[in-house]
């Protein structure tokens, strides 16, 4: 496992809480830190929070106690996520809800038009993103006539497009086959320069991804309690599920 | 599915920028809306019609189109001739048609299939979101071009949503009749179909944000005025002059009946 480079705090958490109305707390007074050019993984059971969380960072749940500071600053106000948003990219977990426009090539260039981008920068800069994923031939279909794992894609591209700092990723291998899997490692892999954020099922996907693996309980990030899984081989070969050594 | 199904063809109308189109269009169904004479409404039909062909729209298709408002027409021919009263041209016992009746009726038979025509050559053949570029840089305000964007957007979701739900339905063996359990289940399909539409609209609206969406609208097509824009939009203004005239001369109608 590489090391994590040695790097300011780019985004901190501090006493996190929320509760939907009329609910228990899932998200408890968490605390988390995510470096520059760190690449952590999250791993937790259905419904501890994840999907909540991600959608607190960028401000689209207001917490009900707590801080979030990036950069330096203490986010805060509409006006200081909206800024945030510029820089912090969220994959939803459902791509239905990420692509609004009729075309592909619309969607995509949809974030960097509203960044301020020129017609033909936008444009540009979405087919190069397209094409990184192996998209080129997307660029006139249909948003609402691709496969699950298509939308997928094709949401991560959206995300992409407007070139974040952090990206945080709500189960981005969802509904992709072995080989689109592999091309989404080696796309990750080359974004030395991004943090990222990113909640998984699969194991062995979050190895090849990142640096650290930690979970979630009653409503917290267990960053004493990392898990650790090592790249060599090892006994649960055969097991996929998830394990943790203790 | 809903579909803009004239808005991806090649031809000379397709070719002008969308905001001549739309300006266009508001022209002529000024001038349309306005005139009472039946030869400057016999004209602007036959200019529609003009539209439609150089719009290489298949006169089938534009009929087809044409068909969805003939049950409106209808009733007004059902009512106005034996209701307006005034000079009678027919009549016996129990029923007598006026002449007024069946003016107005014309008249107004002319005006919607001309201006349904004029919008179908000069605004259906543009995406919807061309059209709310066009509408946003004639000036209209931002919020009611978004309005526009918006709901078209969740006419789409509200269709899938309702498929999605017929699909569930259906794979449950679900099959359409007149029992009770039928309709109770169509009145769960349908509260379901809004609460899982406000639902995505807000998920939606949500994922708009997480894109620095800030109520103003960008689209990616560029269009700059050609010397054609110029030609076809000064071909209307004459186009819409004559009509003018025509209403303005007053030129009877040779009555028909
Ligand atoms: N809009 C909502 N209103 C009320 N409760 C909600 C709402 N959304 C989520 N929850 C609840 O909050 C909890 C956390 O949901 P969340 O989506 O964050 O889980 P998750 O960790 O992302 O799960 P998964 O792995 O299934 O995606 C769940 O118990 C869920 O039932
Ligand atoms: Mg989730």
């Amino acid at each position: 496992m590489t090391e994590p480079p040695a790097s300011a705090p780019l985004l901190s958490l501090k006493g996190l809480s929320f509760n939907y109305p009329e609910r228990p707390a899932i998200i408890n007074q968490l605390d988390f830190v995510l470096n520059e050019k760190a690449h952590i993984g999250i791993a937790a059971p259905n419904g501890s929070g994840k999907s909540t969380l991600f959608h607190l960072i960028v401000g689209l749940l207001k917490p009900s106690a707590g801080k979030i500071i990036y950069n330096g600053r203490e986010i805060s106000k509409e006006e200081d996520f909206k800024l945030l948003r510029r820089q912090v990219g969220l994959l939803f977990q459902h791509a239905d809800d990420q692509l609004f426009f009729p075309t592909v090539l619309e969607d995509v260039a949809f974030g960097p038009l509203n960044l301020g981008k020129s017609k033909a920068e936008a444009r540009a800069l979405s087919l190069k993103v397209l094409e990184n994923l192996g998209l080129s031939d997307f660029a006139d279909r249909i948003t609402f006539k691709l496969s699950g794992g298509e939308k997928r894609l094709v949401a991560l591209a959206t995300v992409l497009a407007m070139e974040p700092k952090v990206l945080l990723l709500d189960e981005p291998t969802a509904g992709l086959d072995h080989a689109t899997k592999h091309k989404l490692i080696d796309l990750l892999n080359s974004f030395k320069d991004l943090s990222y954020l990113m909640v998984s099922h699969e194991f062995d996907f979050l190895t090849e991804t990142t640096e650290h693996i930690y979970t979630m309980e009653n409503g917290k990030i267990l960053v004493d309690e990392e898990l650790h899984i090592h790249h060599h081989e090892h006994a649960h070969r055969s097991g996929k599920q998830p394990h943790r050594h203790i | 599915m809903i579909q803009e199904s004239f808005s991806s063809g090649r031809s000379p109308i397709h070719s002008l920028a969308p905001r001549t189109r739309t300006l266009a269009a508001i022209i002529l169904s000024l001038v349309v809306a306005l005139s009472h004479n039946l030869i400057a409404l016999v004209t602007a039909l036959l200019i529609a019609v003009i539209l439609v062909i150089s719009a290489r729209i298949s006169l089938l298709k534009a009929g087809r189109r044409l068909l969805v408002i003939a049950g409106f027409l209808l009733l007004i021919w059902l009512i106005l001739p034996f209701t307006c009263g005034g000079e009678i041209l027919w009549q016996n016992s129990f029923l007598s048609i006026s002449r007024i009746g069946v003016d107005l009726a014309l008249e107004l038979t002319l005006k919607t299939c001309a201006m349904l025509l004029i919008f179908l050559t000069l605004v259906s053949t543009m995406s919807t979101a061309d059209l709310a570029h066009a509408l946003h840089s004639l000036k209209l305000p931002p919020k009611l071009v978004l309005l526009l964007l918006i709901t078209y957007r969740y006419l789409f979701l509200m269709e899938d949503e309702l498929q999605s739900l017929l699909k569930a339905a259906k794979i449950r063996n679900f099959r359409p009749g007149t029992s009770l359990h039928c309709y109770k289940t169509y009145a769960n399909l349908l509260g379901m179909l809004f609460v899982r539409a406000a639902d995505r609209a807000q998920r939606v609206h949500k994922a708009m944000l997480c894109r620095a969406f800030d109520g103003h609208f960008h689209s990616l097509e560029e269009y700059h005025n050609r010397p054609r824009d110029y030609y076809f939009l000064a071909l209307i203004v004459a186009i819409s002059a004559l009509i003018v005239l025509a209403e303005t001369q007053a030129i009877t109608w040779p009555h028909i009946f």
